[in-house]
């Protein structure tokens, strides 16, 4: 997916989440002013998930007080294919409660009466701001991994050092195994460690 | 130098002395107060340095039976006795719930055991610091199958495999929230079943006042949910209960009084207050004369809004599956039990990390027992017990048999989440 998709001169698509009881002519009325295209679902909540892959919006929305909500926090957490930011709106102007909301890191927030010249740069904030997240969490999952590979890489030469090869035998070892399967050299190392697992000669 | 006087002052006096004086003047004190009546009492409590910084506080609750001790603290007044007032605040979503307790909108709320650990830990939105006071009840949720399902002969988990084995499609299933109690209810009997919720069923989010609809007109084949809604599936003749929580883990924990760390330590006088209010509200429910006035009063419509029979009987223990079994159930939804339900037990909070581990929301082991421990508030409920004369067990942690025969008992934690067959 583009990571472009805030620069100001394209056309923002927003999609909202219809419930029973909320109105949303105001919301659909002001993001039009702000030139943002928008899609509506009022759908079966079984249907939600599917929704939004087909749209591909850049922003969810949904209001406050939505009984729907928490289907959508369940799309977000578990799909991996719907990696959009969430904008909650409300009618309520209490703009303190809305202040701690966002200090709380809750969501972004977009109250009733906001010019369009203010609704714009709201969403524009949430999709950055979800972008530098998703870029972070996947920085720190990548970070993670390769922890993990390098100690997986210490333990299988280790293992192998113990069967009386010299360290750097053992690297070039498993280096070979690596290329000559066409794996990373972590995958090589999984291979030795499995092999380890078997029964041993030397052992009894 | 104020200090060092003092300490001088202090050293001079005969210390055996002074602790007989003070042991003396103690007893006295608390002969006295057994004389006087226990409203006013509670008042004198109230009127000393153990006042509540905050008397008024806002409790958010959904709609289901298991709000009861909330509702009944604020109508039979128990929150007076304690000098605050609670404002029960009807609530549309837990996200809701999460996002007014986080900002500070809610004082306190009604929520689900899990979704205040996940909230601890980040889990799928913002961070925070919360604060478990109490469990509000044990037991008294359920899993309701389909109509369709029950044409094609299933009636339980063992049919339900059966026929996901012999039919594979997606099955869906609705639980309330992603890292809440009914989602783990349902993945733990789907998989104690030989189903894996993830490959075997499509799982989805529902809130649940929107169950039923949702299962009439959309093909859902199964919920979990709590109270009175699976009793409503039968009387809509649209479901059945393949099984209570109760026979997936009998006195079960389920919603607690959850609030956050900030807010106790801010309030610490006005937590232990709310959480002695709920105490006594949770014995007034728990003594079964009482509990047809307190179906009355939850039905109504600022409450969880619904007819008051589907409230009442399965209150009462009074159960029919839909399917031709009537049966009184000794573990009922209870809401004290002798201080047993409400107790924050470690163990409790810790079974829903190693769900949330056992199921890829926690991607490593946390440290499960120092997460427990600054979670539940022992101490503030300790002091809540002694006001409300709330019986304290015997140890923080409880040992339980789940249905799969597996024992928790919280000393493996680690284990315990790595030994199931069927995980993430």
């Amino acid at each position: 997916m583009s990571t472009n998709k805030n620069a100001s001169s394209k056309a923002l698509k927003v999609m909202l989440l219809k419930d029973a009881t909320h109105r949303l002519e105001w919301v659909t009325q002001s993001l039009q002013d702000a030139s943002c295209e928008v899609a509506h679902f009022s759908g079966s909540l079984l249907e939600m998930e599917g929704a939004i892959l087909r749209e591909q919006p850049d922003v969810i929305m949904i209001d406050t007080e939505s009984p729907n909500r928490d289907t959508l926090e369940h799309i977000c957490l578990y799909s991996r294919t719907c990696p959009m930011p969430v904008v909650v709106f409300t009618e309520d102007e209490d703009t303190e409660k809305l202040r701690q909301a966002v200090r709380a890191g809750v969501a972004a927030y977009v109250v009733a009466g906001l010019s369009a010249e203010r609704v714009r740069p709201i969403l524009e904030a949430a999709i950055t701001r979800h972008e530098v997240q998703s870029e972070m969490a996947q920085e720190l999952s990548m970070a993670k991994a390769s922890l993990q590979d390098q100690k997986l890489i210490d333990q299988a030469k280790r293992q192998l050092i113990r069967h009386g090869m010299s360290e750097e035998e053992a690297y070039k070892a498993m280096r070979k195994l690596a290329m000559d399967s066409g794996t990373p050299l972590a995958e090589a190392a999984r291979k030795v460690m499995r092999l380890e697992r078997l029964p041993d000669k030397d052992a009894t | 130098m104020a200090d060092h006087d003092e300490h001088k002052v202090l050293e001079t006096e005969n210390p055996r002395r002074d602790f007989l004086k003070k042991a003396a003047g103690v007893s006295a004190a608390a002969a006295l107060m057994n004389m006087v009546p226990a409203g006013v009492r509670s008042a004198a409590w109230a009127a000393g340095s153990d006042a509540p910084e905050l008397k008024d506080v806002k409790i958010g609750f959904i709609p289901l039976t298991d709000c009861a001790s909330v509702v009944i603290a604020a109508v039979k007044e128990f929150d007076k006795k304690y000098g605050i007032t609670i404002t029960p605040s009807k609530e549309a979503s837990w996200a809701g719930v999460r996002d007014k307790l986080v900002n500070g909108e809610l004082q306190a709320a009604h929520v689900l055991y899990g979704l205040i650990y996940g909230v601890h830990l980040g889990i799928g939105g913002p961070k925070k610091d919360m604060a478990v006071l109490a469990t509000l009840n044990n037991n008294g949720q359920a899993i309701t199958l389909s109509n369709q399902l029950k044409a094609k002969g299933v009636t339980d988990g063992a049919s339900l495999a059966k026929l996901v084995a012999a039919e594979p499609k997606e099955y869906t299933f609705a639980q309330t929230f992603p890292t809440g109690t009914h989602a783990m209810w349902l993945y733990y009997w789907l998989a104690a079943n030989g189903i894996n919720p993830f490959t075997q069923a499509k799982v989805i989010t529902v809130p649940p006042p929107q169950m039923i609809a949702n299962m009439r007109v959309d093909n859902m084949d199964g919920f979990c949910v709590g109270e009175p809604w699976n009793a409503r599936a039968i009387r809509d003749n649209i479901g059945f209960t393949a099984v209570t929580s109760q026979d997936i883990w009998k006195d079960h924990p389920e919603k607690v009084l959850g609030t956050t760390a900030d807010f106790v330590a801010q309030y610490p006088n006005t937590a232990r207050a709310m959480t002695a209010a709920i105490l006594d509200a949770a014995k007034f429910i728990d003594t079964m004369s009482n509990r047809s006035e307190v179906a009355k009063i939850i039905s109504a419509k600022s409450y969880v809004n619904t007819d008051f029979d589907s409230i009442e009987d399965r209150m009462l223990g009074q159960y029919d599956n839909g399917i031709g079994k009537k049966w009184a159930d000794a573990n009922y939804m209870k809401f004290y039990n002798d201080g047993a339900v409400s107790f924050p037990y470690l163990s409790d909070g810790m079974w829903f990390l190693t769900q949330h581990k056992r199921w890829g929301l926690l991607k490593d082991h946390p440290d499960y027992l120092a997460v427990a421990k600054k979670v539940n508030r022992i101490d503030v409920y300790k002091d809540a017990a002694a006001m409300t004369k709330t019986p304290l067990p015997k140890s923080d942690m409880r040992t339980s048999k789940l249905i799969d025969g597996v024992v928790w008992d919280g000393k493996n934690p680690k284990a315990y989440a790595d030994g199931f067959k069927i995980k993430v």
